[in-house]
C-alpha cells in the first residue's frame, strides 16, 4: 500500500544507477536524514545572503537536495552555474545519497537527466530520485516517508515488541510494557506479563498475562498452550483442578506427534483457548 | 486461643512439605480453622502439594510489601473450607521477608485461625529464622538416616535457642522391612539421640507419592502413611493415641514365609 | 564386648546409630575456630608463666571421652602441651 502510493509522486530518472524500487528508494532517503544535514543547511544560508541572483541555490531539506534555478538563463550556462556549484560543494557532500528536487524552471525530461549527469560527475553524491516540486506533494509524501519510518523502527506487529530466547524455569519471570515473543518454553513456576500480546514459540506450563494495562484485546499464542493460570486484561482463568484432563491432553499430544498451536483471547468476560486459525486471526 | 506451628527439618527432601500438608489437612478434617503458610520463598512447592497452584494470584510478600490485603492473598482448600493456603512468591528470594514481618503476618492470622501451619524451608538461614520467629511450637521431621538426624539435632538446637517452648519429633519415611533386618534405625532409636518427645512416626509408603501426584492430601485415608498422619494430628490436638502398628498388611505368602523364619 | 555384640555390629542400623551419637557429641559441644584460638593462647599465657612451652607443638581439641558417671560418651577438651624446660625462677 505505502510503496504503491509512494511510487505515484516519485519521477524516477531513467539512469541506470538509479534505484527504482521504491522499497530501496525510501531506505536510502530514510538514509539521507543522517548525513550532514545541519552542515549543508548552514553553508547555503551563506550563499543565499551573499547573492539573491545566483543562477542556481542548492537548499537542503530532510530528504535530499532541492535546486532553485535561475529562470531566464540559457540552460547550458546553468548546467556550467550548477557544475561549479557542486564542485565548490563536494567536500559537503562527500558521498552522501540524496534525493534532488527541482524549482524554479520548468524542466524537459531530458534537462533533467542532464543536470542529474552534471551533478554526480562533479561530486560523489549518489542521487536515489527526483521529486517533483509541489507543496501538497511534498506533504503527502513526508507523511508516507515518516510512516515508513515509523514501521522500520517497530517492524512487529507492535511497536518495541521484546523478544526472549531460551527456555524460562520456575522462578523466572519476564515482563514487557508491550508484546512479548517468548522463542522457547515456559514451565510451571515461571511467568510472563505483558501490556501487549504474547506469543509464545514453545510449551506453556506457567502463567501468562497478557493486556495487563486491562486491554482485553491482547492475545496469547502458543505452540502448545498448557498454562497453570492465563489471564488478559483483567480476566483471569485458572488450569482445571483434575489433573485428569491435563494427563490425557499430554497423551494425546504425544500420539499425534506435534501439539496444535492454540491461542487464547477474551470474549465476553470469559478467556476461550481455540486451535490457532486464518479465520480466527482475521478477526482479532 | 491458637497455636502456630513450624514444620521444620534442616535437612530437605525429609518430608516437610507433605507433612504440612497433611497434618493442616488433618487439623481441619477435625473441625479446626487452619491456615497453612509456605515460608520457602523462591522454592515454593506447598501449593502443588495441596493442589492449589492454579490458584494463586497473590503471595506472602505480596501481603508483607502491602500490595494485597492477607485475606486476598489467602486460597480456600478445594475440600474442607476451614482450610486456607498462604503461598509464598516463586520469583523472589528469602531476603523479601524480616522475621519481623513474619511475627506481624502471624500476630494478625491468629485472630482468625486455630492453628497456623509454617511450611519451613531447608537449611538455617533466613528463611529458616523467618518461619520459626513467630511460632510457639515445633514439629522436627526426620528420617532414619545419619544425615537428616544430625540436621535435626543442629534445629532443636537453634530453636531450644530460639525458646520454641514445645518440640515434637516425626520420623518419616520408615520402612519395616529394613528395620527388621537391623538395616536402618528404629523410631525408638531415634526418638533417644535426638531426646525430645516423639509426636508420630510414618512409614514409607507409596500412597504418599501418589497423593502428591495427584495434589490431594492422604491423611485420614485407609493406608498406613493416612493413618499416620491421622493420629499425629490427634497428637496435636493432645489426646493419647497409641502408635501404629506398622507391619505391612502382608500377603499370604510373606506370612508362610514369617512363618518358617519364626520356627 | 560380647559374641552378640559383633554380631550386632554387622547391622547398618546399629553402625548408624553409634556413629551418630559420636557424630552429635562433637557437634553439640563444637565451638567457633575463633574461640578455639582464644582458648589456646589464654592457656599458652598461663602456662608460659611457670614453664617454657612449645608453642609450635602446642594442639587443643574437644573429643569425647567416657563419663565416669556412666551416662555415655561426654565431651572433652584435650590439650597436648610439650613441655621443654620447667623454669626455676619462680
Amino acid at each position: 500500500m505505502i510503496p504503491a502510493l509512494f511510487w505515484a509522486f516519485l519521477s524516477v530518472v531513467s539512469r541506470n544507477n538509479f534505484i527504482k524500487k521504491t522499497g530501496k528508494c525510501i531506505a536510502g532517503l530514510q538514509r539521507i536524514c543522517y548525513t550532514d544535514f545541519h552542515r549543508i543547511n548552514a553553508g547555503n544560508a551563506a550563499l543565499w545572503g551573499k547573492n539573491m541572483s545566483q543562477p542556481v541555490i542548492i537548499k537542503s531539506n530532510k530528504y535530499g537536495l532541492h535546486l532553485i534555478l535561475d529562470q531566464s538563463m540559457p540552460f547550458d550556462q546553468l548546467l556550467d552555474a550548477v557544475a561549479g556549484k557542486f564542485r565548490e560543494s563536494d567536500k559537503f557532500f562527500k558521498d552522501a545519497k540524496v534525493a534532488v528536487s527541482f524549482e524554479g524552471r520548468n524542466l524537459t525530461q531530458q534537462e533533467e537527466t542532464m543536470l542529474i549527469d552534471t551533478i554526480t560527475g562533479n561530486t560523489s553524491l549518489e542521487i536515489l530520485c527526483v521529486i517533483d516540486n509541489d507543496p501538497k506533494q511534498e506533504d503527502y509524501m513526508k507523511k508516507q516517508i515518516e510512516l515508513y519510518q515509523m514501521s522500520i523502527q517497530s517492524p512487529y506487529m507492535e511497536s518495541g515488541t521484546h523478544f526472549y530466547r531460551g527456555t524460562l524455569r520456575s522462578g523466572q519471570a519476564i515482563e514487557s510494557e508491550t508484546g512479548i515473543v517468548v522463542v522457547g518454553d515456559v514451565n510451571p513456576g515461571a511467568s510472563v506479563s505483558a501490556n501487549g500480546s504474547i506469543v509464545i514459540l514453545g510449551t506453556v506450563k506457567g502463567n501468562v498475562y497478557a493486556g495487563l494495562g486491562g486491554d482485553e484485546s491482547a492475545f496469547v499464542v502458543a505452540l502448545d498452550m498448557d498454562p497453570i493460570q492465563i489471564r488478559i486484561g483483567d480476566i483471569l482463568a485458572k488450569s482445571p483442578d483434575k489433573p485428569l484432563r491435563r494427563r490425557r491432553r499430554r497423551r494425546s499430544t504425544k500420539e499425534s506427534a506435534s501439539p496444535v498451536p492454540q491461542i487464547a483471547f477474551a470474549k465476553d468476560g470469559m478467556i476461550c483457548i481455540e486451535p490457532l486459525s486464518k479465520e480466527l486471526l482475521n478477526d482479532i | 486461643m491458637s497455636e502456630v506451628i513450624v514444620i521444620t527439618s534442616g535437612k530437605g527432601g525429609v518430608g516437610k512439605t507433605t507433612t504440612t500438608a497433611n497434618v493442616g489437612t488433618g487439623l481441619a478434617q477435625m473441625g479446626k480453622k487452619v491456615v497453612l503458610i509456605d515460608t520457602d520463598i523462591g522454592l515454593r512447592n506447598l501449593d502443588v502439594v495441596m493442589g492449589l497452584e492454579n490458584r494463586i494470584v497473590y503471595t506472602l510478600v505480596d501481603v508483607v510489601e502491602g500490595n494485597c490485603r492477607i485475606k486476598q492473598a489467602l486460597i480456600k482448600d478445594k475440600k474442607y473450607p476451614e482450610l486456607y493456603l498462604l503461598p509464598t512468591a516463586q520469583t523472589r528470594d528469602k531476603s523479601a521477608v524480616s522475621p519481623d514481618q513474619m511475627q506481624a503476618l502471624i500476630d494478625e492470622l491468629r485472630k482468625d485461625f486455630d492453628y497456623i501451619l509454617l511450611d519451613c524451608p531447608a537449611g538455617i538461614e533466613q528463611g529458616f529464622k523467618n518461619a520459626i520467629a513467630g511460632a510457639d511450637r515445633a514439629l522436627i521431621v526426620t528420617t532414619p538416616e545419619v544425615s537428616a538426624i544430625r540436621d535435626a539435632d543442629r534445629i532443636i538446637g537453634l530453636l531450644e535457642a530460639n525458646e520454641t517452648k514445645q518440640l515434637d519429633l516425626i520420623v518419616n519415611r520408615i520402612r519395616m522391612d529394613m528395620v527388621k533386618k537391623g538395616d536402618m534405625m528404629t523410631v525408638e532409636d531415634v526418638r533417644e539421640i535426638l531426646a525430645i518427645n516423639l509426636i508420630g512416626a510414618v512409614p514409607d509408603d507409596e500412597h504418599v507419592v501418589i497423593s502428591t501426584n495427584q495434589g490431594e492430601p492422604l491423611v485420614g485415608t485407609d493406608c498406613l502413611a493416612g493413618q499416620a498422619y491421622q493420629n499425629i494430628c490427634r497428637r496435636v490436638l493432645g489426646e493419647d493415641v497409641p502408635f501404629l502398628n506398622m507391619e505391612i498388611k502382608a500377603g499370604v505368602f510373606s506370612k508362610l514365609k514369617n512363618l518358617f523364619k519364626k520356627s | 564386648m560380647g559374641l552378640m555384640d559383633l554380631f550386632k555390629k554387622r547391622n547398618s542400623g546399629n553402625v548408624a546409630k553409634d556413629r551418630l551419637k559420636l557424630v552429635l557429641v562433637s557437634d553439640r559441644a563444637s565451638c567457633s575456630p575463633e574461640m578455639m584460638e582464644k582458648i589456646k593462647n589464654e592457656i599458652i599465657d598461663v602456662i608460659s608463666k611457670y614453664m617454657d612451652i612449645d608453642t609450635e607443638g602446642l594442639d587443643i581439641q574437644i573429643t569425647q571421652t567416657e563419663s565416669e558417671s556412666d551416662n555415655g560418651m561426654v565431651p572433652a577438651l584435650c590439650a597436648s602441651i610439650p613441655i621443654r624446660d620447667i623454669r626455676h625462677t619462680m
